[in-house]
């Protein structure tokens, strides 16, 4: 049974000359307790999949257009705006990309923590304090009881993610969307922080979107992979599968993209990404792909193959075997 | 905090001086019915043997044509002014600051009537306003402060608005809309408190402007009216007696260009303060 099933969600932002498709994403299913890898470029789409959940999106004119994301069998997307406020940090929690912004530089750190402990959990006073010095010890952080009343500028990079890791657990999410929580950190900090993820999750038996664009991350920490292109799932299996023998012709590119020791030159993937929104018809990749027929550019692939390992891709066969 | 401040203020002399006239000017405003020799001068005594009397020892800033003695008037007289000055800025930054809040964090159609409206008020002479409010309620030192309000608060609409848009979209922000918050409380516990430090420099450095003009209407006859013992009323009971006792206008007029001045050397050295530290330098 997925926790998590997101079909047809479509993310749109209003512009003068109409709205303009961000996200249209054919499906996107997350089992309970699962650690799902959503891997993409910047711009494709995989940050607002993330958010479009809670629909809470970086500015007012982005939002959500359609579909339908099914969180535990209820169907957030025809939730008003006040009954997603009891999902938002109760049942879903979000870790951001960026701990040094993403904490109000006006209060001590345990100060927001121990306000969501009361929002959602009804904590409050000493409670408050005992059950916020327990979290921050959860999520390992030196010295928890005098953390709670420092202020964000006197705690590192690592410290303050481990802040917001311990936000985003506190009132015991079912689903937990880590938006590349580790790629503003050092590379020493980032394997304890991602260790410490899987732990929570195991622990807890939450289920983790864990959002990246580093294909070395995916491949040491997710059971299963969504590759994102232009706002779609291109190619979805477990994650060794799609790794090892990728069906889609920009997985491929990917990894073939990925730097290697004792590689000369570094590889590109010829082209730019091209905005969904001016796609007419046809593959969204067709553009840049080095696979592209003229029924590729006619035809829009929907996710198929053998079994779980899919791929949105008309010639998936050819690829695979090249 | 509060160590940056001293430690501040022990180096920059002209605050510290501001800081100190204000503060006595503050403690004289509470304590004036105590303090003031002839407290019952400015509940209408009048005293016709006294009149015209000049400065001396039993009335250090004389006395007017009716014998009252002015020192009392200018002590109890600072309690309207300042007074008069404080909640004036109280109720334009209610007014200013929940609108340039609702203004910049809605946006759309509302940011757009809330600052147009804005546009219009900040078009119309407050002067006017006050005439206006003035002939239509009556004059009294409760309209002038009204009508001073209602003409005021759109600066520190303008200011909190640029402050919002800048914050909408932090990320702490967004983090406070990811864990459940509602809109009135992220715009109150989160947004407010990094967006105020300007508008409190800004209404500090106003109250002196403000006490200026609350005199003025007074002295116009659209604010205070007699017996109450407000500076700017003093004065233009005064003005008659300019060429003849120079101490009737004098001392009320000095106690305006005082109390005006230490309050905006305050806030000059307020901006210093909050400036220096979003900079960091400090």
């Amino acid at each position: 049974m997925a926790l998590l099933s997101m079909r047809g969600v479509h993310v749109v932002v209003d512009t003068a000359e109409g709205p303009r498709t961000l996200v249209r994403l054919s499906e996107l299913e997350l089992a309970e307790g699962e650690m799902l890898g959503l891997v993409g470029e910047t711009g494709s789409g995989k940050t607002l999949t993330g958010l479009a959940v809670t629909r809470v999106f970086p500015t007012p004119s982005i939002r959500l257009q359609g579909g339908s994301i099914e969180l535990g069998g209820r169907d957030l997307a025809g939730l008003g705006e006040r009954e997603l406020l009891a999902v938002r940090g109760r049942e879903v929690g979000v870790v951001f990309q960026d701990p040094n912004a993403s904490l109000n530089p006006v209060f001590p750190v345990g100060r927001p923590l121990m306000d969501l402990l009361g929002l959602h959990r009804s904590l409050r006073g000493q409670a408050a304090v005992a059950e916020a010095v327990r979290l921050f010890q959860r999520v390992e952080l030196p010295d928890a009881a005098a953390l709670l009343s420092r202020y964000p500028h006197e705690l590192s990079g690592g410290q303050r993610q481990r802040v917001m890791i311990a936000m985003a657990i506190a009132a015991g999410p079912k689903l937990l969307v880590a938006d590349e929580p580790t790629t503003a950190l050092d590379v020493t900090v980032q394997a304890e922080l991602l260790r410490l993820l899987d732990d929570l999750r195991r622990e807890a038996g939450m289920s983790v979107l864990f959002i990246t664009h580093n294909l070395g991350v995916v491949a040491h920490m997710v059971e299963r992979v969504a590759i994102m292109y232009a706002g779609d799932v291109v190619e979805t299996g477990p994650t060794r599968a799609v790794l090892k023998e990728p069906r889609h012709p920009y997985t491929r590119l990917l990894l073939e993209a990925v730097p290697r020791q004792g590689q000369g030159r570094l590889k590109a993937i010829a082209g730019t990404a091209v905005p969904r929104s001016e796609i007419a018809q046809g593959c969204a990749f067709a553009s840049r792909c080095p696979f592209a027929q003229d029924r590729c550019r006619a035809i829009e692939p929907a996710l198929e193959g053998p079994g779980v390992h899919r791929a949105a891709c008309l010639r998936q066969e050819e690829v695979l075997h090249v | 905090m509060g160590r940056t401040l001293r430690f501040y203020v022990r180096r920059n002399l002209m605050t510290s001086i501001g800081l100190c006239v204000l503060a006595v000017f503050v403690l004289t405003a509470i304590l004036a019915p105590w303090i003031a020799p002839y407290p019952g001068d400015a509940a209408g005594l009048v005293h016709p043997a006294h009149q015209l009397l000049p400065p001396s020892w039993q009335h250090p800033m004389g006395t007017d044509e009716l014998g009252r003695d002015l020192f009392s008037l200018v002590l109890l007289g600072s309690r309207v002014s300042l007074g008069g000055g404080f909640v004036t800025i109280v109720f334009a930054l209610l007014i200013g600051v929940t609108l340039g809040l609702i203004a910049g964090y809605a946006g759309g159609w509302l940011d757009e009537a809330i600052m147009r409206f804005t546009d219009i008020v900040l078009g119309f002479p407050s002067l006017l306003l006050a005439v206006a409010i003035a002939a239509t309620l009556g004059p009294s030192l409760d309209h002038a402060v009204l009508a001073m309000a209602l003409s005021w608060w759109p600066w520190y609409t303008r200011l909190i608005r640029s402050q919002v848009l800048s914050l909408r979209n932090a990320d702490f922000v967004q983090a406070a809309r990811l864990s459940g918050r509602s809109p009135a409380r992220i715009l109150v516990r989160h947004i407010l408190p990094n967006a105020v430090t300007p508008v409190v420099v800004q209404a500090s450095m106003d109250l002196g402007s403000v006490i200026l003009t609350l005199a003025g209407l007074s002295f116009l006859g659209l604010g205070a009216q007699p017996p109450t013992p407000e500076w700017g009323l003093i004065i233009a009971n005064g003005q008659n007696y300019v060429l003849t006792n120079w101490w009737y206008v004098t001392f009320p007029g000095l106690a305006i260009l005082l109390a005006v001045s230490a309050l905006n050397l305050v806030g000059d050295g307020l901006n210093d303060v909050l400036n220096r530290r979003e900079r960091g330098v400090l």
